[in-house]
């Protein structure tokens, strides 16, 4: 076996010599030294995986003290992004250069000793092998006010992801019952994946001999008996004002007779809190506050001290019980978590908000040494129950169980290509809103993981809880530890945000989905851009062929690069050659992709339409709208939405409603989206058009764009030029039921007449959107009919369900060879025919300018 | 029986099967080229040499490009006829409209702008998928004339499949790019005579297979004194036929004979047949007597004293031949290579450069009769002889042999 053992938790200045950095060192040395290897002969190996920038572990000169006999160990030094030293880079880096390295090891099984510190960098998953957490206590969840409040979001974002790492682990061993039942509880965890195993005291810690009774505690101002107890700060599951009000509370003899003795960690101003609450209480001159001590003192101090209290009303274990216990110690501890698992019936359990009855504890004890004697014998022979013996055999089989388990838990595995937000590009929002149709599909029937290959770091919460999403730089080391079953790349036109997602697709054939079936801008802008005119003509040649290479140069000879050759000639061949499969969200696109390369296998799968959110309804929207922009709720509001070019005609749109403002006063446009590269209004106005009533929002929040969706009456969605994509726009507002108006091009021709109006792109273009519209504001039945054909029809044939559906179908295509899915099931065929002839109609416009006769079909 | 065709078929078997493809369809249609398509249809499937589908549009009038007639099959004269809308798809008619000027006018367009401008013109996309669809239907495709959508795209469907006819003029459109390259994609070229062969050859157009044939004629005559008697029309008179348009060089001819009526007062007066407003030739001497039925064209022919043709954008000129099988002699510019050349193998008319040579001309034929009927027999006799039906067709033939077989 390999394991692999996270010890940085043994490094941190933050843990290497506090309760959790001892106790992963302490166990960890009896594992390593009580390991006997398997029956195969060889050698289970240890990987001990460290932070090369950070000290050295503190088992690292207890394991070369001497040699091991039952294993081979390894430390392995973490890469760059994973120490403390190197700047933190995101996510996205830590989770790709976490499992790549992971990979390299080759592990059966990992332990993760700390996974909720902060300053142990972890990802948000770990694909690669099967892995085992120390659960220690969810205290930041359990206190989620004190500890993860609002004023701190990052904070708390940060721990509930490194919650859903300890959720998705193998296997959690907590350090007491009650640290499992929380992980149960609060973590939905099952409890067939957890167990106990209790820490032990470290074995310095001995009842008082004649060696340590000789420690002399009065230069720490102790000179009276004293009770005892390690605390921490104010923090509410430590609560050291607990003890120091029950304390308060004794009898006033018994108080002036003791000292009141606590060992806290002192940052700075502690000191100053503690003292007032002690003077607050009446107890300043009893208090002796000592910060983190050598060790030979803490024992002389649980040797010494006449009661060890304990009084946290939570504790994930409460090792200094214990050490009290092995002190010989009499222990009065909280009745709350975990210490009754530690204390048993060798202590007295009470209330910590109860002084008086934590102050009734103390005084039992302090007036009768009998009967602190009798606990005293009693902690120490429960204290001989917790041994490192016993926690590292639970560990051993743990690790033995997990680690023997098949690695392959029969799932697909698919890696998806694809920019997230807050890349600014409308797939990323198209990939996020699909991913939780795909994950509660996964979970009803298709067990499919998907992995993510992103250049962002994602700020989609459901994607970081619920993905795994790796740099592309980690592919080849998760490829190569086990190849995934599926790639998908989700490509758009946008050189920067798809290069890495293309040049991977032509590595690794996988399934392309062709959001911009154009993809002209590539060469354009890897060469052109720079002015290798040469090299861009080469590119364009060995796309389309040597024909057209007399044309090409005409065209940027006469700088007609744009009309001639970036909106024409689709320079995917390479790419589509290099695919296994190839999805394309219209059936023009698919008919055009056919016709250029008749052995890709191609295939139609629509923009869904994602389920508006459940908030308001669309007369609330509407109404909002109009008391927003003052306009009364009979307007008949017309939108156009999405980033603003010239290419979406919204120029045309004015005038048309210029035309018709003087007929139809109620009628108002809503332009929402970004204007800074182009505003159509300012345009309207250059040129003389009125743009009374036409509204513009400028880029809004997402809540807002959905509300402004919801609110038109009527959708405009034009566009031409374009890269022959389709409009995710349309399909939100046909699921909101909207009557649309949109351009008449090859791509959105399919789209249904009863609920889309298509206008031509020529000269009675302004003429067709002003009939159209006119039509619409009349005619309210019309527009409710329109609306009702388009809900259905986005219900039926857009409904991510169905297009989660088509994709699995082709992801079965693409593993076993199954047919796929058949575009023709729900186009009609009047709109089919209608794409055929305009991939026609392109295919002999390109023909005409090659010099030589095409090959025939 | 030509060999090179399958077991099933041969050229006079009836089962070739032929498209024509030409913009708009019809017996009321003036025009040259769609009168050729149309004769030759007819007479292919007349004589059963092949079973010809014209394939065309629903428009009717090359002004407004509307789609006026309805959809479908018909037949006109045994010839079976498909008609298919125009679709109005061009993006932008400011645009169209300043390439078309442009180009007109000064003959230059950027090479990319030569493609945009095809672009523009009108397109039958169901017609170009019929031809996709029955690319194994019809063994070969005639596309006629040139400068038509339909021919420029249609010709690019199949390839390999189609026979450019297109009656090319020596305008600024023959020169185009895409013209060069739609006449060197195809896998012929039908010329209607060997001017219109080498005016290609001038513009650097390598055409595959090229091919003249030319138009064909029926042995008619004219009667002249039924015009007169129907006209009630006793002067002499000069003859033109066609469109009155200024690209038919009508303005130079009006002028002309104005100068020469000024000089030579007299009787002679120029007949204008065909469309014409009678507005835009408002001159005493010059009578327009409109479009004349097929019945009574000859006998106009006949009773001229001759046929004045004064275009230069000719490729075959079909009023030349029917002014001869009157046995009316015709007058031509020197400069427009096709007349001048018919001219010259026929020894049936005179040339002319500049006015002088107009009025030298015109004097010689209205002043010698015998000249005039000299020169007209010859004509007729050349008709007779180089475009008689069979003639023709056997030319047609023997072209049909090379374009089919599988080299």
């Amino acid at each position: 076996m390999r394991i692999g053992i996270d010890l940085r938790c043994t490094q941190t200045v933050m843990s290497r010599n506090r309760g959790i950095g001892i106790f992963t060192r302490a166990v960890m040395e009896h594992i390593l030294r009580g390991w006997q290897h398997t029956d195969s002969g060889e050698k289970d190996e240890f990987f001990l995986i460290y932070d090369p920038s950070e000290a050295d572990s503190t088992l690292k000169p207890i394991l070369a003290e001497a040699p091991l006999d039952g294993c081979r160990v390894t430390w392995s030094p973490l890469p760059p992004s994973l120490q403390l030293a190197v700047a933190e880079p995101g996510m996205t880096v830590i989770n790709g250069d976490f499992n790549a390295f992971l990979a390299g090891l080759r592990l059966d099984v990992l332990h993760l000793s700390s996974a909720l510190e902060f300053d142990i960098r972890l990802p948000t998953h770990i694909v690669v092998c099967p892995y085992v957490v120390t659960l220690y206590d969810l205290i930041p969840l359990i206190y989620d006010r004190f500890f993860l409040p609002p004023s701190a979001p990052l904070r708390g974002r940060r721990y509930v992801e490194r919650l859903g790492l300890v959720m998705r682990a193998d296997h959690g061993i907590a350090i007491s019952g009650c640290s499992q039942k929380d992980v149960e509880t609060f973590l939905g965890v099952r409890p067939d994946k957890l167990s106990v195993a209790y820490p032990a005291a470290d074995p310095v810690f001995i009842p008082r001999d004649s060696t340590y009774a000789s420690v002399d505690l009065s230069p720490y101002g102790i000179i009276r008996p004293y009770v005892f107890s390690v605390t921490g700060s104010f923090t509410p599951n430590k609560s050291p004002e607990l003890l120091i009000a029950a304390f308060a509370a004794l009898p006033a003899d018994l108080r002036t007779a003791h000292q009141l003795v606590l060992t806290v960690k002192l940052w700075p101003t502690m000191r100053e809190q503690f003292m007032a609450l002690a003077e607050k209480h009446g107890v300043a001159a009893q208090l002796v506050l000592t910060d983190e001590l050598p060790l030979e003192v803490l024992l002389a101090l649980y040797q010494q001290c006449s009661i060890y209290a304990h009084l946290s009303p939570y504790e994930g274990f409460g090792l200094p019980v214990l050490e009290a216990m092995h002190c010989g110690a009499p222990c009065v501890a909280a009745n709350r978590a975990s210490l009754p698992e530690v204390l048993g019936d060798a202590g007295l359990l009470v209330d910590p908000e109860n002084a008086a009855e934590c102050a009734q504890a103390f005084a039992t004890l302090l007036s009768d040494p009998s009967r602190r004697a009798r606990l005293s014998q009693r902690g120490l022979a429960r204290a001989e129950q917790f041994t490192w013996q016993r926690t590292a055999e639970h560990y051993r089989a743990v690790y033995q169980q997990i680690g023997m388990q098949s690695n392959d838990p029969g799932e697909l595995r698919v890696a998806l290509w694809t920019p997230l937000r807050p890349t600014n590009t409308g797939i990323a929002d198209y990939v996020e809103e699909l991913l939780p149709y795909f994950a509660a599909w996964q979970r009803e029937s298709h067990p499919m993981r998907v992995d993510i290959f992103t250049q962002s770091e994602p700020d989609n919460p459901f994607v970081r809880d619920n993905h795994a999403f790796f740099t592309p730089t980690a592919f080849e080391a998760l490829h190569a530890w086990r190849p995934y079953d599926a790639n998908i790349y989700q490509i758009g036109s946008t050189y920067a945000h798809h290069e890495f997602i293309y040049k991977q697709a032509l590595k690794v054939p996988g399934i392309v989905v062709s959001h911009d079936p154009i993809l002209h801008a590539y060469p354009a802008t890897q060469v052109l851009g720079i002015g290798q005119r040469e090299a861009y003509i080469e590119r364009v040649i060995a796309e389309e062929g040597e024909s057209l290479r007399e044309f090409v140069r005409q065209a940027l000879a006469e700088d007609a690069f744009w009309d001639a050759l970036y909106h024409e000639y689709n320079m995917d061949k390479t790419l589509l050659r290099a695919s296994r499969a190839v999805v394309y969200h219209s059936y023009y696109a698919l008919r055009d992709a056919q016709q250029r390369l008749p052995n890709v296998s191609a295939f139609y799968i629509p923009l869904f339409s994602a389920t508006p959110p459940d908030t308001f309804s669309a007369a609330e929207c509407k109404r909002r709208v109009c008391e927003r922009l003052c306009l009364p709720l009979e307007t008949i509001l017309v939108g156009t939405f999405g980033v603003m070019a010239r290419k979406k005609r919204v120029d045309e749109l004015i005038h048309a409603v210029s035309l018709l403002r003087r007929f139809y006063p109620q009628l108002a446009l809503l332009i929402v989206g970004d204007v800074s590269s182009y505003n159509p209004v300012r345009e309207a106005q250059r040129t003389g058009y009125s743009t009374e009533r036409i509204f513009i929002t400028g880029e809004v929040t997402m809540a807002d764009f959905m509300t402004y969706l919801q609110a038109v009456d009527i959708g405009a969605v034009l566009r031409y030029p374009t890269l022959e994509e389709t409009s995710a726009i349309i399909s939100r507002l046909m699921g909101l039921g909207k009557p649309l108006i949109i351009s008449d091009i090859p791509q959105f021709r399919e789209l249904p007449d009863e609920c889309c109006w298509k206008v031509p792109v020529n000269n009675s273009e302004v003429e067709v959107l002003a009939l159209y519209l006119a039509e619409l504001i009349e005619n309210s039945e019309l527009r409710a009919a329109m609306g009702y054909n388009a809900l259905l029809y986005a219900r039926t044939y857009m409904s991510p369900e169905y297009v989660t559906n088509l994709y699995r179908q082709v992801i079965d295509h693409e593993i076993s060879g199954a047919p796929g899915p058949q575009a023709e099931t729900h186009i009609p065929l009047r709109y089919r025919h209608q794409a055929d002839l305009a991939v026609m109609m392109k295919q002999l416009r390109h023909h005409l300018r090659h010099d030589t006769a095409i090959a025939e079909p | 029986m030509n060999a090179l065709m399958s077991e099933k078929e041969d050229c006079f078997g009836g089962q070739l099967r032929l498209a024509f493809v030409v913009p708009r369809y019809g017996d009321t249609l003036v025009g040259g080229a769609e009168t050729f398509a149309r004769h030759l249809a007819e007479q292919l499937v007349a004589h059963g040499l092949a079973r010809v589908t014209v394939l065309t549009t629903c428009v009717n009038d090359l002004g407004t490009w509307r789609n006026e007639l309805p959809p479908g099959k018909s037949y006109l004269n045994g010839v079976e006829v498909l008609r298919f809308p125009v679709a109005h798809l061009y993006r932008n008619p400011t645009r169209s409209s300043q390439l078309q000027r442009r180009l007109v006018q000064s003959g230059v367009l950027r090479v990319t702008e030569q493609f945009e401008w095809v672009e523009y013109l009108h397109h039958s996309p169901e017609l170009y998928w019929h031809l996709q669809q029955n690319r194994h239907v019809y063994r070969l495709a005639f596309f006629i004339p040139y400068l038509y959508g339909t021919s420029y795209y249609g010709s690019m469907v199949n390839p390999s499949q189609s026979i450019l006819w297109p009656c090319l003029h020596d305008e600024p459109m023959a020169y185009l790019a895409p013209t060069r390259r739609m006449l060197q994609a195809c896998r012929g070229v039908l010329f209607n005579c060997p001017p219109e062969q080498e005016l290609a050859q001038r513009l650097g157009i390598r055409p595959p297979r090229p091919y003249v044939v030319g138009g064909g004629f029926d042995d008619r005559r004219g009667d002249a004194a039924r015009f007169r008697e129907r006209q009630q029309f006793f002067d002499p008179f000069v003859l033109y036929a066609g469109r009155w348009e200024l690209a038919k060089g009508v303005g130079e001819l009006a002028t002309f004979f104005v100068e020469y009526k000024k000089r030579r007062p007299g009787p002679l007066k120029l007949v204008v047949m065909g469309n014409c407003d009678a507005s835009t030739v408002a001159h005493p001497d010059i009578i327009p007597i409109g479009f004349q039925p097929e019945a009574e064209k000859l006998d106009v022919y006949a009773a001229a004293d001759a046929l004045i043709q004064p275009s230069l954008m000719e490729s075959f000129s079909i009023v030349l031949m029917e002014a001869w099988l009157a046995g009316a002699p015709v007058i031509v510019p020197r400069h427009c290579s096709v007349t001048s050349y018919h001219v010259q193998q026929s020894r049936g008319g005179l040339v002319y450069h500049e006015f002088e040579e107009f009025m030298t001309v015109l004097d010689k034929l209205s002043g010698d009769a015998a000249a005039r009927q000299s020169m007209g027999q010859s004509g007729r006799a050349y008709v007779l002889r180089e475009y008689n039906w069979g003639t023709v067709l056997e030319r047609f033939r023997r072209a049909l042999e090379t374009w089919l077989s599988p080299s």
